[in-house]
C-alpha cells in the first residue's frame, strides 16, 4: 500500500515535466488551478534560451504561428483559456520581449505571468 | 452464564460469525486514496500568477466621456538596480515608484487608469514583475506590457 502511494505521488511529480526554475517573486497576484497553454522560457545549458510551448521546444520565430494555430481553442474573444508565461527570474527583459511580442502578434490580449508567491 | 458459552465456541465458529463482507480492507483503500489526494493537492497547489494585458496599437478606449488616465512606466537598468520613470520623469527605485504612482492617480478610480510598462532590454525580468505586482497591489487592473 505504501508503495502504491509512493508511486502515485512520484508519478504525479514526474508528470510536471519541468526542471525547477526560479520564478520571479511577486507579492500580488491571483491564483488559478488552470494552467492553460504554458510558454516556458528558460536558460539553455550553453547560455542561450529555450522557449517551450506546452513542453515542446520551439524557436521563437515559430511561436506566433503556433499560438495563432492554437487560438481557436483559446477562444480569443474574451480569452477563456489562460496562456501562462513561465520564465526564469534571472532573464533580462530583452530576452522575453520577442516572446511577448509573439503573443501580441498572435492576437492574445492577456497573459498570465507565473510567479512565486512572496509575503510582503 | 454468558462468558462460558462464548468461550466454549471454537475459533472456527467465531470466524463464521462475521456477517457480510469484511470492511477493514475497504477502509484501508479509502485511506490510501485520501492520502494520495491530499499529497498531490499539497504538492501541486494552484499556480500563482500576475495577470497582465498585452495592449495593441489599435485598441484605443472607446469611452470618450470618461477617458482613462494613461500612465507610462518605464524601467531602466542601472548598477544599483532598476530605475523607474513615470511618464518620462525619473522617479527612483521601486519604493519611490509607489509614492509617485499614488500621487499621479489621486482622485481617479483605479478601474479608470491604464498603465503601460516598458523596460530596457537589460532590465531584469523580476523587476518588471515586481513593478507589475506593485501596480496590482495599488488596485490597478489595467496594467500591460509593451516594448
Amino acid at each position: 500500500m505504501v508503495l502504491i502511494v509512493f508511486y502515485l505521488i512520484v508519478g504525479n511529480l514526474a508528470a510536471q515535466r519541468e526542471l525547477p526554475m526560479p520564478l520571479p517573486r511577486s507579492d500580488a497576484g491571483a491564483t488559478s488551478s488552470e494552467r492553460g497553454v504554458v510558454i516556458g522560457v528558460r536558460r539553455d545549458d550553453i547560455g542561450g534560451l529555450r522557449v517551450t510551448l506546452d513542453d515542446q521546444d520551439i524557436p521563437v520565430a515559430d511561436l506566433a504561428g503556433r499560438l495563432r494555430a492554437a487560438l481557436p481553442e483559446l477562444d480569443v474573444g474574451e480569452q477563456t483559456r489562460a496562456v501562462s508565461l513561465r520564465a526564469d527570474r534571472t532573464l533580462a527583459y530583452g530576452d522575453l520581449l520577442p516572446v511577448v511580442q509573439a503573443c501580441r502578434e498572435a492576437g492574445l490580449s492577456s497573459l498570465h505571468l507565473v510567479a512565486a508567491k512572496e509575503e510582503r | 452464564m454468558q462468558t462460558t458459552r462464548f468461550r466454549s465456541r471454537s475459533a472456527r465458529a467465531l470466524a463464521d460469525m462475521h456477517y457480510g463482507p469484511n470492511m477493514t480492507p475497504m477502509v484501508d483503500v479509502v485511506m490510501v486514496i485520501l492520502v494520495f489526494f491530499m499529497a498531490s493537492a499539497a504538492i501541486l497547489g494552484p499556480e500563482w500568477f500576475v495577470p497582465t494585458r498585452l495592449p495593441r496599437e489599435s485598441a484605443r478606449a472607446a469611452d470618450e466621456s470618461n477617458p482613462p488616465l494613461r500612465v507610462a512606466l518605464g524601467l531602466r537598468a542601472d548598477d544599483a538596480g532598476s530605475r523607474v520613470t513615470l511618464d518620462g520623469r525619473e522617479v527612483g527605485g521601486l519604493a519611490d515608484a509607489e509614492a509617485a504612482l499614488r500621487g499621479v492617480t489621486q482622485g481617479r478610480e483605479t478601474g479608470n487608469v491604464v498603465i503601460l510598462i516598458s523596460a530596457d532590454a537589460r532590465v531584469a525580468y523580476e523587476d518588471v514583475v515586481r513593478l507589475h505586482a506593485l501596480c496590482l497591489r495599488l488596485g490597478f487592473t489595467k496594467v500591460g506590457l509593451t516594448e
